[in-house]
């Protein structure tokens, strides 16, 4: 009678597709996003310089980044992984068939998909920049492409997707959290703001401090190891919350 | 083999404790009536039992397993309320087709005839739905998802008289061409009473009747007559329950009596029949007509 028994990986991924037929507005969130960054704020990031030395010589330096795109698609990956933590998303995963395992695996799959999405669209945006300043200042840049340096290009795609899906861990461990305590508010407070006094603050000494252990790195593959040990902390800490959440549960 | 089965099981939220060393089982392929009064713990011991909360002490076994984070225990039980919470994104049509996915048992034709019967489109969207509506579509999930534990928490809430009716003689229907354990909680006694086999009847933290609905109707007799002659006659018994409709008083005892009381009380005048199971319900949990009253005559005396 009692016959049906799954497998964990087999649940994770119906689970995984159940997510993605339900939240594709998260995906609709980041085009929009990113066409607002496109549209609206890169022209604030355009800077243009003139340095004059007499007569003979002068230049004219555009400085064009897309840095508002890669912001903002952080900031999104962020929400994601805080959204993906209501209540609302486990008891939609909990009316159907799952437990704690597969529900957090689903979601992790879920991450690295969204992580693909958001590293390439925005590596890609980049080159939308360039066509953009291409039309408007009617110049030709030359900067490692697909085409001209294939292997830099599918590395900023890599980092890129490695950060966002970090960002979407550390919104989705923050989010377990304090949906376990409420307390955890006071205490995120806390550390945000300590985390930005020694960040942001100390200019001078740019070779130190917690992001720096990240963006300072010059090997790709200790980059790797060092983003993929975080993410398996966060993900061994958010599963540990998760893991004894209770469900629909006023 | 039970299907459920609970030894000293306990559940406190913080300081407050919901179920106090609750022992019982749950037979299988039996259709069990949970009753008892506004937060007794029904709703906690379903969750429970789904796995969606865990006990805070003692055993709990759900198809020989402890429920919370058992994949069996979820993948052969289908708990249905009306704080389901199904995607924003997704229209009925897709939630049947995400059931299909993940119940093996899941009748998707069944499914289908009795939406359209409800008059429920597929192309609804579950937060449009009224509160009827929703609990009609939750309820046809329930049925059509045919667990071998299902579990209905007050399945009829806003649904009108006739999708009410409806609701018990499809669950009927289905559960005799496909036996299965059902859990059945509501208030409406009455309604449910020719549908159940067993009733479980949670009290005080405990489980004050478990057993069957004839058990519990044996349970009880009930005795209608001139109220100066029932003092005379049936003082000795304990007295449940007393009401008056016109010139006859109707009192519910206790069914604790010999032969020859029986032949005295009927000599005397005294009408003695069965009681239904909703009236014994009552009867056992306090909700005698008149109980509020007493608070605001006692209010009036001082």
């Amino acid at each position: 009678m009692y016959s049906t028994q799954w497998s964990v990986n087999e649940l994770a991924k119906r689970q995984f597709f159940l997510k993605l037929n339900a939240n594709g507005a998260i995906f609709t969130m980041l085009i929009v996003l990113q066409i607002i960054a496109t549209v609206f704020i890169s022209g604030a990031v355009t800077t243009t310089s003139m340095n004059d030395w007499g007569e003979p010589i002068s230049f004219n330096f555009t400085s064009i980044s897309n840095d508002a795109q890669l912001g903002l698609t952080l900031f999104w990956a962020f929400i994601v992984g805080f959204l993906l933590t209501s209540a609302a998303q486990r008891n939609e995963s909990f009316s159907f068939v799952t437990n704690r395992l597969t529900f957090q695996l689903a979601n992790f799959y879920f991450f690295c998909t969204a992580a693909l999405l958001g590293g390439v669209t925005t590596v890609l945006l980049g080159s939308v920049m360039k066509i953009i300043a291409m039309f408007r200042d009617n110049m030709i840049i030359e900067t490692a492409g697909l085409l001209s340096s294939p292997l830099d290009f599918l590395s900023r795609i890599f980092v890129m997707m490695a950060y966002t899906l970090l960002l979407m861990l550390i919104g989705y461990t923050l989010g377990s959290l304090i949906q376990w305590s409420k307390l955890f508010i006071a205490l995120f407070g806390v550390i945000w703001y300590a985390f930005t006094q020694s960040t942001f603050a100390v200019a001078d000494n740019e070779n130190s401090g917690l992001l720096y252990f990240y963006y300072g790195e010059t090997s790709i593959l200790l980059f790797t190891l060092k983003i993929v040990a975080t993410i398996a902390v966060l993900f061994a800490i958010s599963f540990f919350v998760t893991n004894r959440l209770e469900v629909r549960n006023p | 083999m039970p299907a459920i089965t609970l030894k000293n099981v306990t559940k406190s939220y913080r300081s407050i404790t919901v179920l106090n060393q609750l022992n019982l089982e749950i037979r299988e392929n039996v259709i069990t009536g949970l009753v008892g009064r506004n937060g007794v713990g029904k709703t906690t011991l379903m969750k429970m039992v789904a796995g969606f909360i865990k006990e805070s002490d003692g055993e709990l076994r759900v198809l020989g397993e402890r429920p919370f984070n058992s994949l069996k225990v979820s993948a052969n039980m289908i708990f249905i309320d009306d704080m389901m919470g199904f995607p924003d994104a997704l229209t009925l049509g897709d939630l049947l087709t995400e059931c299909d996915r993940f119940y093996e048992n899941w009748d998707q034709d069944l499914a289908m005839r009795l939406l359209k019967y409800f008059k429920l489109p597929l192309s609804l969207n579950h937060r449009v739905l009224s509160k009827g509506k929703r609990s009609t579509f939750n309820a046809v999930v329930g049925i059509a998802t045919r667990c071998p534990l299902t579990m209905f928490d007050e399945p009829i809430t806003g649904m009108d008289a006739g999708a009410r009716r409806d609701f018990y003689r499809a669950l009927l229907k289905d559960y005799l061409a496909h036996p299965r354990t059902i859990l059945l909680s509501s208030h409406h006694m009455e309604e449910m009473e020719d549908l159940l086999e067993d009733i479980l009847l949670i009290d005080g933290k405990d489980s004050a009747f478990h057993g069957s609905i004839t058990e519990l109707q044996e349970k009880f007799i009930s005795l209608q007559g001139k109220e100066n002659v029932l003092k005379q006659y049936a003082n000795r018994y304990a007295v449940i329950h007393k009401s008056s409709a016109g010139p006859l008083t109707e009192w519910i005892v206790d069914n604790d009596h010999t032969n020859l009381e029986l032949t005295e009380l009927k000599q005397a005048g005294i009408r003695v029949s069965a009681v239904s199971a909703s009236e014994a319900y009552l009867a056992m949990t306090g909700q005698t007509r008149g109980g509020v009253d007493d608070v605001f005559d006692a209010m009036e005396r001082e």
